[in-house]
This record gives structure tokens, sequence and C-alpha cells, in this order.
């Protein structure tokens, strides 16, 4: 019996009895669980994230007007009254002890006044006698309407809403809801979240009945179609990114048309072509730093050089554009420093595409007499494109979601002309949003979350064209 | 050669290489041409001299069998034949290759015109990320960039056929090179290079990836391209050496590590009575 309890035991431990291997197994289920934790605390920061987004892109509104309705419609002069009704006016509006000291102060009550004293009675007691006999806006007939918009608004904003849609064209419903933002600058005075809307929404409505008695309120979503395609205006209610959209999308488009085959062309060279030399592990060890400097630099770097010292390259002038900005913040200025940004990028994941292409392809094609350019052009690129629009897709999302260096570069926070070409001033969206963010007032949290989503959809969008492209690739391979 | 190499015992080798050279006709007299030749060659990684002085022709249309214990050089002796070395940095080469008698190491000589005289099959197949029919064409159009494509087709047809692998993929021509067994994708590579008409082929362990079944077809097949081309074979396989080749060269890694020829023979008199001990105790398994 003293042989089995050696070393190697001729009966074999009986299974499910040995310690070792539960032990080792419970240290591999705590290994597993918390990796798995770590997944779901990513994934609720992410959910949460969301949720706090959505919840203010929508929700119940109450509106109020900033402009009294009655100060701007045309009123009944006092004279052409009767006298029943002013004496009905003036038993309304006059202050009841004001009433009370009447036959005191003027020897009667209003009850015997003349007709020319109750007006000046009604003149003098109170506070804005012209609007006692104001007609409300819905009383109103449509050329009444469209002169109390001309009589408000500047000639040059009247002729721009004319030629958008002449007048005579419009509704009734139409020129009212003109009136109500153009001129009485109709504006959400409360907010509620959109979670809280939708699930406790009579305590919503309720509490409107109670404190916002006159108000209108209603459902309202925050990112609408008129929210993506109006120009920018100072008004939460009415406002759009139209043009910090245009000029998100051309900036983008603008930074890969110059770091892209800048960067490729740059990674395949150090791969396929620099050899090994001091210099290049220098550089090659500098495009890694670079990659990891703070973009706020880039900005002050795109400053100094772009905006400042290549501004009349930037600004256009120098190609004899018409009407050049000013200065060189422009499209062009931030796609070369947005270029800068993004190129580390692009540049190290080309080449770790490239280098993930086994050596024996480009064997294959040198023994056949290929030229190292034609083994390069022909086996090594199309194997390692896939790898390479990750690189891509990264620097994409990265320049379309970057703002700080925008900010030093110059991207204005508020503009209304769409962006024209690469010499245009512009917004971009991140750009609104962090404005927006700034601003005090609820409705801007809104208005930011909501082109938050629109954002985050284009930043989707891109990629999900890079990925499909790069899907292709690899199934032409 | 009806014989299997899993059939074959060791013992039996010089046997059979006799069968196998007598069937061939080799005469010791018959009058032999030089192809290609390693004159005094030495090579050099950095300072590490990786072969010494190794002298050897490769007699034009027959096969050569470069053989030898791992590490000996005989794969960098290989890849001078066609100056794959010069993609290694830090190389260079002391002595000279001819390729009918031009030095293919001349300063005016293009690394890139030498490999369209001289291709290479490789240890692994390695069929590019292409489609069957463009891993063929992709060589030729290298020299005829216009050529039509009636006649590229059928240029492509007929390397693959001499590479007997035209009935295995003549109707997946738009599949992925990269989706076919083992030994067709060797194949394919070989048609791949024999499409663009070398002169002389060098041939890197070309079965070692590949089961018996498919090296069989391999062997005979590089009996049917000796017909056209000089072929130069490194294997580890005694058996492939003595079934396929007429000519044999044993290497051996010196005390220095470098690669040096130790005898170089008709493969028959190799096999069956080399001058050499190292090479008898080699071929005969008793070590290495």
């Amino acid at each position: 019996m003293a042989a089995t309890t050696t070393s190697i035991p001729a009966q074999p431990i009986e299974i499910g009895a040995d310690p070792s291997v539960r032990r080792r197994q419970r240290i591999a289920g705590f290994g597993r669980a918390g990796l798995f934790l770590s997944l779901i605390i990513a994934i609720i920061a992410l959910i949460v994230l969301l949720l706090d987004i959505t919840n203010k892109i929508g929700g119940m509104v109450v509106y109020g007007y900033k402009i009294d309705p009655l100060t701007i419609v045309p009123s009944i002069p006092l004279e052409e009254l009767t006298e029943p009704e002013l004496l009905q006016i003036a038993k309304d509006n006059v202050p009841p002890d004001r009433q009370a000291a009447m036959p005191e102060e003027m020897g009667m009550p209003l009850d015997e006044m003349s007709k020319d004293d109750l007006i000046n009675t009604i003149y003098n007691e109170t506070p804005n006698p012209d609007t006692l006999t104001a007609r409300p806006l819905e009383t109103l007939a449509d050329q009444e309407l469209v002169a109390v918009l001309d009589n408000n608004i500047t000639d040059a904003r009247f002729n721009q809403l004319n030629s958008e849609q002449p007048f005579e064209t419009r509704s009734r419903e139409e020129l009212i809801e003109l009136i109500e933002s153009e001129v009485l600058l109709e504006s959400v005075v409360k907010t509620w979240p959109l979670f809280e809307s939708l699930f406790s929404r009579p305590a919503i409505e309720e509490q409107i009945r109670r404190d916002f008695p006159d108000s209108d309120s209603e459902f309202r979503w925050w990112l609408t179609p008129q929210f993506i395609l109006n120009d920018l205006t100072t008004r939460p209610e009415t406002t759009g990114i139209r043009t910090a959209i245009l000029g998100s999308i051309l900036m983008v488009m603008t930074t890969i048309a110059i770091a892209v085959p800048v960067g490729v062309a740059a990674g395949i060279y150090l791969e396929e072509f620099a050899g090994k030399s001091r210099l290049n592990s220098i550089i090659q060890t500098n495009i890694y730093n670079l990659s990891g400097v703070p973009s706020i630099l880039y900005g002050m770097l795109g400053l100094a050089i772009f905006v400042r010292a290549l501004g009349a390259l930037t600004s256009g002038a120098a190609f004899g554009i018409p009407d050049p900005p000013p200065n060189g913040r422009t499209i062009i200025s931030a796609s070369l420093t947005m270029a800068l940004l993004i190129l580390p990028l692009i540049i190290i994941n080309t080449q770790e595409a490239i280098k993930a292409v086994p050596q024996s392809l480009r064997d294959g094609s040198l023994a056949l007499g290929a030229t190292k350019w034609q083994t390069v052009w022909n086996h090594v690129l199309p194997v390692a494109a896939p790898g390479m629009l990750t690189g891509i897709i990264l620097g994409t999302a990265r320049a379309i979601g970057e703002t700080a260096p925008l900010i030093v570069v110059g991207a204005a926070a508020y503009i209304t002309s769409d962006p024209r070409g690469p010499f245009s001033s512009f917004t971009v969206l991140p750009m609104q949003i962090y404005s927006w963010a700034s601003l005090p007032g609820e409705t801007f949290r809104n208005i930011a979350a909501a082109a938050i989503v629109v954002l985050l959809v284009i930043v989707i969008l891109f990629n999900l064209t890079a990925i499909i492209l790069r899907n292709r690739l690899r199934k032409s391979l | 050669m009806t014989e299997t190499p899993s059939t074959v015992a060791v013992p039996s080798i010089k046997a059979f290489a006799k069968t196998v050279a007598s069937a061939d006709g080799i005469a010791p007299s018959e009058a032999l041409e030089n192809k290609l030749l390693a004159d005094k060659l030495s090579m050099f990684y950095g300072n590490f001299r990786a072969l010494a002085e190794v002298t050897f022709p490769a007699y034009d249309k027959k096969i050569t069998a470069i053989i030898g214990p791992s590490g000996c050089g005989k794969s960098t002796l290989l890849r001078s034949f066609n100056r794959m070395n010069d993609t290694v940095p830090g190389t260079h080469i002391e002595g000279r290759i001819t390729l009918d008698g031009e030095d293919i190491y001349a300063p005016d000589v293009d690394a890139v015109a030498v490999r369209r005289r001289v291709g290479m099959v490789f240890q692994k197949p390695n069929p590019f990320a292409k489609s069957i029919y463009d891993n063929i064409a992709f060589g030729i159009k290298l020299y005829n960039p216009r050529m039509p494509k009636t006649e590229l087709d059928g240029r492509v047809e007929a390397a693959l056929k001499s590479a007997s692998v035209w009935d295995d993929v003549k109707d997946k021509m738009k599949q992925p090179g990269t989706a076919l067994s083992g030994g067709q994708q060797q194949r394919l590579c070989i048609a791949r290079t024999i499409a663009v008409a070398p002169e002389v082929i060098l041939m890197d362990e070309p079965c070692s990836a590949l089961d018996p079944v498919s090296t069989l077809k391999i062997e005979e097949l590089m009996t049917e391209l000796k017909k056209e081309f000089t072929i130069l074979i490194v294997t580890h396989n005694m058996q492939q050496a003595a079934r396929v080749s007429d000519f044999t060269a044993m290497m051996m890694m010196r005390p220095d590590r470098a690669g040096e020829m130790v005898e170089f023979d008709e493969t028959e008199t190799i096999f069956t009575k080399p001058k050499v001990k190292f090479t008898e105790d080699y071929v005969t398994g008793r070590f290495g």
C-alpha cells in the first residue's frame, strides 16, 4: 500500500475529489466574473449616457410670449365706443379704490360721467389704456395680420419672409404662427424631461393648469426635421443646425481628403521602402508620440500656422476667390489642423495593416519578377486595405467629434450662412453643442442634446460606410 | 514511380534510386550543359557568413537536389540563385553565380530581370489573395500588360495544364486561390511560376507542407517539367531526392556555422557510392 502514496499514485485520484483542480477552477471563475463585470460596467455607462441624452430631446413644454400680444395689435379708438361700452371698460379696469374716490375728486361717480369724462378717466387711471380695446389676433383679418407683421419686424426680414412664401398665399394659421414666432417671440418658459413627460403626464398637466393657466403647452420633440434643416437663430425654439451639419461634413471630407492620402502614403513608405535606420526609428517613435499629443496643441499649431502665417492662402485671398473672409479662420484651416491631428493615427494603422500581410505574398510576387512597387501595389495594399480602413474610421470619428482645436482655430459659435467651399467661415456640430451647453436656460440643453444625437448619427453613418466598404474589400480578397 | 513514399523503407533507398536513375536514361558520359553555376559563392548576413565558397552546377533541363541537415544554408543557397536574398537587408555575396555564363550579380544586372528567368516555388504554398485566374494572369501581365483577353485566357489555361492543376480549377477560376487544398495551391503556385516562362525553377522544400498523395503529384509534375525547365530543389526528404533528381548536391554546416558543399554528383552515385563518409551517413539515415 505504501507504493500508492508516493508522488506518482498507482491509483488515479477520484474524479471530483481533487482539491487543486477545484481551487484553480475557482480562480478561473473569479477571473471570468471580473472580465464580465468590466463589460457590464462599460455597457451600463454607455446606456446611462445615451438615456441622459435621449431624456432631453423631447418632453412637455409650456410656451409664453416675451412680448404682450395686446401691445402689437390694432386697437379701437376709445372715441369710437359708445357710452355704455366705455363705462363697462372703466368699471373693469379702473382700480376699485380709485373708483370709490371718483365722486370726491371728479364730483361724480363713473355712472354719471359724460363720454369725454369717461375717456379721460380711463386714460388717467388705467396702466395701458391703448390695450383695453385691443382686438385679439384671432379676430384680425388676413391683411391686418400682415400689417401687424410689417409694423413689428424689420423690412429686410419682412421681405425675406415674403420671398420665402408670399403672404397672400399663406393661411391664417400660418400668419398667426409667424407673428407668434417673429414678433411675440413665443418661447418655452418651462420644460420637462422626456421620460417624465411620457410616464407621468397627468401630474405634469395638473401642474401646468395650476402654474400656467393661460399658456399654451404641448408635448414636443426638440430633434425635428426643422431643427436639422433650419438656419441657426438665437432662439432655441426655432433654431436649426443645418449650417453646423454642412460645416462638419465639409470639414471632415476635406480632412479625409488631406490626411488619408498623406497618412497612407507615409505609412506605406515607412513600412515597405524606408528600411531600418536610426533616423527611421526616431521618426517612428515620434509618430507614436504625436498620436498622444493633446488636441488643443494641434489647435495652437493650426492657429499659428494655418490661420495666421498662411492666412492669405487659407482665406482664399491668394487664389483670387471673390469676397474672401478677412482671416484664415476657414474650413481649410480647420481641416489642415484636423488632418495633422489624425495623421499619426492613420500612419500607425496603415503600418500595422501592412505588417500583417504575410511576407510569403511579397516573396511570391517578387519571385515572378515583379518590382517592389508592383508587389506593394498589387499584393500588399489590397490585403492591407481593410486594416488601413480601420485607421481611417478611427481618424474620421476623431475628426468629427473633436472640439478643442476648432475653438482655437476659430470655428464660429454663431453663423447663419452655409459654408460654400473650403474658404468659408464655418461652424461645426461639436462647436454648436459646446456653445449651447454653456448658455443658461433649459431649452439650450435640449437643443444641445438634439445636436448630440445628430452628431452621433453622422459619426455612425460615416463609420457604417467605412465598415461596409471594408467588408466588401475583405470579400473581394 | 509507382511506390508511394510511405512504403519505401530507408535501407532500400539505394536500390530505389538506381532504378529511377536508370529509367531516366542518365549516363555519366552524357554531354551536360551548365545552366546555373555557383562559383566559389560565399554569402553573408552582415558579418555572419552563411555560405562558404560553394561551387556546383545546375545542368540544363535536369533536376538538381540540394540536401543537407537543417541550418546548413540550403535555402540561402537556393535564394541566391534568383537574388531573393537581396530583399533581406545587410546581405552580400562573394564569388559568382552565372546563368548561361552571365554573372547575375554583376552591377548592371537588375535582380528583377534575373527573377524573370529564374522562378521560385516556396515551401509553404503562397497563392496571391486574388482569384485563381488572376494568380496566373498577374505574372503574364507583368511582361505583356496589353495582352488581349483571349490570348491571356489561353496562356492561363496552358500554365494551369502544364502544372496539372487545370482539371481541379477549371470550373472555379473566379474563386480565390486560397480556397484550394494545400496540394492544389502548391500546383497553382507552380503554374504561376511557369506562366512567365522562366528557364530555371527553384523549389524550396515544395512538398514539406503537403500530404503524400499531393507530394507524389508534384513529384510527377517535376519529372514532366524537367523537359522544359532546369529545376533546383531543396528537400529534406531523401526518398524524394532519390526519386526525382538527376544530380544531388550534399551540403553541411561547418564548425563556424557556414554552409559548405560536401559533395556533388549524379544522384545515383550520391545514394549508392558516395565519396564522402558524411554523405553516406546522411543519405542512409544514420544521422542528420
